[in-house]
């Protein structure tokens, strides 16, 4: 990790209080799941952690609630060590990937649980389950039970109920997976302007791109149990750490390159790209790389152009356009064409001037 | 979503239920009919020599019988006690059973080991307790207090422990596993103790199956004839008096009335532990 | 806790088996365990007499399996198939044997059929009656399963006859099923004392009422023999239970 602009703003004090994740590293028996993870959550900002599936996001966030033993590493809540504490003790609200609503609780008892469990005066707890029914938008469902509710509404419940107790770390995990696709993006809305009004650590766990960019402030990315890279969601858009990164997020294409007389040099020299022709930005990530998204290219038949040679794999048609998939060499890219353009078995591709992003560590 | 047969196939195949035919013959003829005559045989109803007419004498003179009425309360209390006291281990024994399953751990050794006593039949249970607790018992060696332990109340309680265990650990097992592993995990995120979630989360969702269990376990276990058969000259229960009946004397009338009482206790427990669990459920939920 | 309560119930349930073996490997129990010295001889004075029984019990369980398949099969067909009042009064019907105790159908049957008892025939229908409910416990669910279901519509809309749906879609996904049930009704037909109380034929009886008269009659060294003989033959059965029900599909999500 090298960029730390988000943290950098914040003052030290702050930073020990929401939630601290140190080195962390979680075994299942010899596989290690989580191996060396670190990341922080300021109180009243949301990180999601994002990564293909097995990629040990679950486990990190089992971890941070002490539902999973951790083999090495530290967590701190609120500026306390809570690394083996049992889950009862953290102060932690957690909304399980199907919410495990209790189902023989009304929706009230539900978010009652938490405060009965700690003993909070009948009277408080009323107070405190009425505010959060009221947050939450089920006044009017307090004494239904939880197989009378939508999938959305139980959301709600399981995060009225670990919001209840005021915790110091929210956890979520996979909060919209199991809800209708067609609703999601509405409750992702209603979901993020909930946080926003939290001021605990929110810590959210996805396999969804989108989700991850619309509702952290950061995103931490992991893959094969490590940490890729830990950022806000702009600067991995912008500058993702590796191939990865710019594929898993944005769905682009990242190219190792070099300048050589006002030429970016990629594919082992066998493509030139003016320089001119590309957008330069700085990046933090240590080599030269040539940035591709889906709109960087074009296909061209002006042999002036620098071109590289590719051959059509597949194409799709996506209404406005078609998607075409090369290949030049071993590399696959994609490039958008009109949905009226004529193309071949092969195609000539030369980037379409200021779409393509050359990431330069001087710069 | 299902597709539609060729019609073709339809207009030939011949009517479905044929195919029950065979199997509601058998029932019929062997399991409905003689239990229909076992409760006419009890009434006074059987063939003229033997019974002469409609008559509720049999059943005043079994239940005026001291010898009947202690082995009818003898018999629910070494079943009900014997079934309470397995729910009591079984419950925790099943919750193990469903994280191991979970974590895809536990062995095949002690599944196989904690099944076996159902395939056994009552007579071998009845002498594991001759064996292990009879005169001459190996625990007997340890303290003396043992020695013929198997002929006592006590000695009976704990074979049928052995009994039912199997018949409660399997359905309850199974209960077990569909419990929702994030709803106790939920509930110590909230700050609950152990003792509090199981008491709050995992036993009220868990006792519904519990009871229904324990009532088919009851029923089982009320008309459970070896185990006391081989303990016969301990305590004696309503089974002995149905099977004496007829061993000494071919009393047919007098050993079917108490075959019918018997079954009505085994169907009451089955009825009422069905009606409790829906009422627990209920109960639990509200 | 959990842990220590299972590990206690396994010792619970492991114990009498072992001592059994003790006793039978003990050339006079009433000495101790191995009192006299430890001995194979008991094992081989049980052996010549029991073989025979076991012989019988084993035929009864087979013929008592296929029989269960025959029958219980195509009505298990039928009921997960065609859900209709009548199916559910079939259930209730064919449970009887499971409500009522064993010796009460036991005293029911010889008083209805005295004469099917000498040549056995009473106890292989009794145990038919006494073991299709766990059959179609097994195979109800299996049957009525909605993807087998669509699987099978598939298959017949592709060419294939009744016959060949049975053979390569029906009985392959029912197999885990299949297996439950066999396993169970072998085990409790070869076990059953209860019901065959009354109907068992009184010359030639089966395994568990030669364990139950050597009870009475037998030096304990020599009934433990015996037992020890008996719980062999059902133990492999019941791995076999055990391992069935760790094939069978995990329905949580």
């Amino acid at each position: 990790m090298s960029i730390r602009a988000a943290a950098d703003r914040r003052s030290a004090p702050a930073r020990a209080e929401g939630l601290a994740v140190d080195g962390l590293t979680v075994h299942y028996g010899s596989t290690a799941a989580v191996r060396g993870v670190s990341l922080d959550v300021a109180p009243a900002e949301t990180v999601a952690v994002i990564g293909p599936s097995g990629c040990g996001k679950s486990t990190t966030l089992r971890a941070v609630a002490g539902l999973v033993p951790v083999s090495g590493g530290a967590v701190s809540l609120a500026g306390r060590d809570v690394t083996g504490w049992n889950p009862s003790r953290r102060n932690i609200g957690l909304v399980p990937q199907n919410y495990a609503v209790f189902p023989h609780m009304s929706v009230a008892a539900n978010i009652a649980y938490g405060l009965r469990a700690r003993g909070t005066a009948a009277a408080r707890r009323r107070e405190r389950v009425r505010e959060m029914l009221e947050v939450t938008r089920l006044t009017d469902l307090a004494q239904r039970r939880p197989d009378q509710l939508s999938g959305g509404q139980r959301q709600r419940v399981a995060l009225a109920r670990a919001l209840a107790i005021r915790p110091d770390a929210l956890l979520l995990d996979e909060p919209l997976a199991a809800l209708d696709p067609q609703l999601r993006g509405g409750l992702r809305r209603e979901l993020a302007a909930m946080l926003a009004e939290t001021d605990c650590a929110t810590l959210i766990v996805t396999h969804d791109q989108q989700e991850a960019l619309s509702l952290g402030s950061r995103i931490a990315l992991l893959r094969e149990g490590r940490l890729v890279q830990f950022d806000t969601p702009r600067r991995l858009w912008d500058d993702p750490a590796d191939a990865f990164v710019a594929d898993f997020l944005a769905g682009a294409v990242l190219l190792d390159a070099v300048v050589d007389d006002g030429h970016a040099l990629a594919l082992d020299g066998r493509w030139r790209v003016p320089v001119r022709d590309l957008a330069v930005r700085p990046t933090a990530h240590g080599s030269t790389r040539l940035l591709l998204r889906h709109d960087s290219l074009t296909v061209t038949d002006d042999p002036a152009r620098a071109v590289l040679e590719a051959r059509v794999t597949h194409s799709e048609f996506t209404g406005d356009g078609v998607r075409l998939t090369v290949r030049a060499g071993e590399q696959v890219l994609g490039v958008r064409v009109p949905p009226d353009a004529r193309v071949g078995g092969s195609v000539s591709l030369a980037v379409a001037p200021g779409r393509a992003v050359l990431l330069t560590p001087g710069a | 979503m299902s597709l539609r047969a060729p019609a073709r196939g339809r207009a030939a195949a011949p009517p479905a239920w044929l195919a029950a035919l065979p199997a509601l013959a058998v029932v019929g003829l062997f399991s409905a009919y003689p239990v229909a005559v076992m409760a006419a045989n009890s009434l006074g109803l059987g063939r003229p020599p033997a019974d002469g007419g409609p008559t509720l004498e049999h059943y005043s003179r079994a239940l005026g019988s001291a010898a009947v009425r202690d082995a009818l309360l003898n018999s629910v209390l070494i079943a009900g006690g014997a079934v309470l006291f397995t729910l009591l281990v079984a419950v925790p024994v099943v919750l193990r059973q469903a994280r191991d399953d979970r974590a895809g751990r536990g062995g095949a050794a002690a599944d196989a080991l904690l099944t076996l006593p159902i395939a056994l039949p009552g007579i071998i249970i009845g002498f594991f307790a001759i064996i292990l607790t009879g005169r001459t018992g190996l625990l007997g060696l340890a303290w003396d207090g043992f020695s013929g332990l198997a002929y006592t109340f006590t000695g009976l309680l704990v074979a049928y422990v052995y009994f039912c265990l199997p018949r409660v650990l399997g359905p309850l097992r199974g209960a077990a596993a569909t419990l929702d592993p994030a709803l106790a995990e939920s509930a110590r995120t909230l700050g609950a103790s152990r003792a509090r979630v199981f008491r709050t989360v995992t036993l009220p969702l868990l006792l519904p199956a519990a009871i229904e269990t324990g009532g088919t376990a009851l029923a089982v276990a009320l008309g459970g004839y070896g185990t006391v058969a081989t303990l016969s000259e301990g305590v004696r229960l309503l089974p002995l008096n149905v099977a004496n009946e007829l061993t000494t004397g071919y009393r047919v009338a007098a050993s079917s009335t108490l075959a019918v009482v018997l079954a009505a206790m085994a169907v009451l427990a089955l009825v009422l532990g069905r009606a409790l669990a829906r009422l627990v459920r209920r109960a639990v939920a509200a | 806790m959990t842990r220590v309560v299972t590990y206690l119930t396994c010792v619970f349930v492991a114990v009498p088996i072992l001592a059994t073996l003790v006793a039978a490997t003990s050339a006079d129990f009433s000495q101790g365990p191995w009192g006299g010295g430890p001995t194979l001889d008991w094992f081989a004075y049980a052996w010549p007499p029991l073989a025979p029984v076991i012989g019988r019990s084993l035929a009864v369980a087979v013929l008592v399996v296929v029989l269960n398949l025959l029958v219980g099969g195509p009505l298990a067909w039928w009921v997960a198939r065609h859900p209709s009042p009548l199916t559910r009064l079939t259930g209730h019907l064919v449970n009887v044997p499971l409500a009522v105790p064993g010796i009460a159908l036991s005293v029911a049957l010889v008083g209805a059929y005295p004469m099917l008892r000498p040549s056995g025939l009473l106890l292989v229908l009794g145990h038919l009656v006494f073991t299709l409910p766990f059959t179609l416990a097994a195979l109800v669910p299996a049957l009525a399963d909605d993807e087998l279901r669509t699987n099978e519509s598939v298959a017949r809309s592709l060419g294939a006859g009744p016959a060949r749906v049975l053979g390569t879609l029906t009985v392959p996904s029912c197999a885990v099923a299949l297996a439950q049930a066999v396993t169970m009704v072998f085990a409790l037909s070869f076990g059953e004392f209860n019901i065959s109380f009354f109907i068992n034929p009184p010359a030639t009886p089966t395994a568990p009422f030669a364990l139950f008269d050597s009870y009475s009659t037998q030096r304990l060294e020599l009934a433990s023999a015996q037992s020890a003989i008996f719980i062999a033959f059902v133990a492999p059965v019941l791995t076999a239970i055990a391992w069935a029900r760790r094939r069978a599909p995990r329905r949580n999500p």
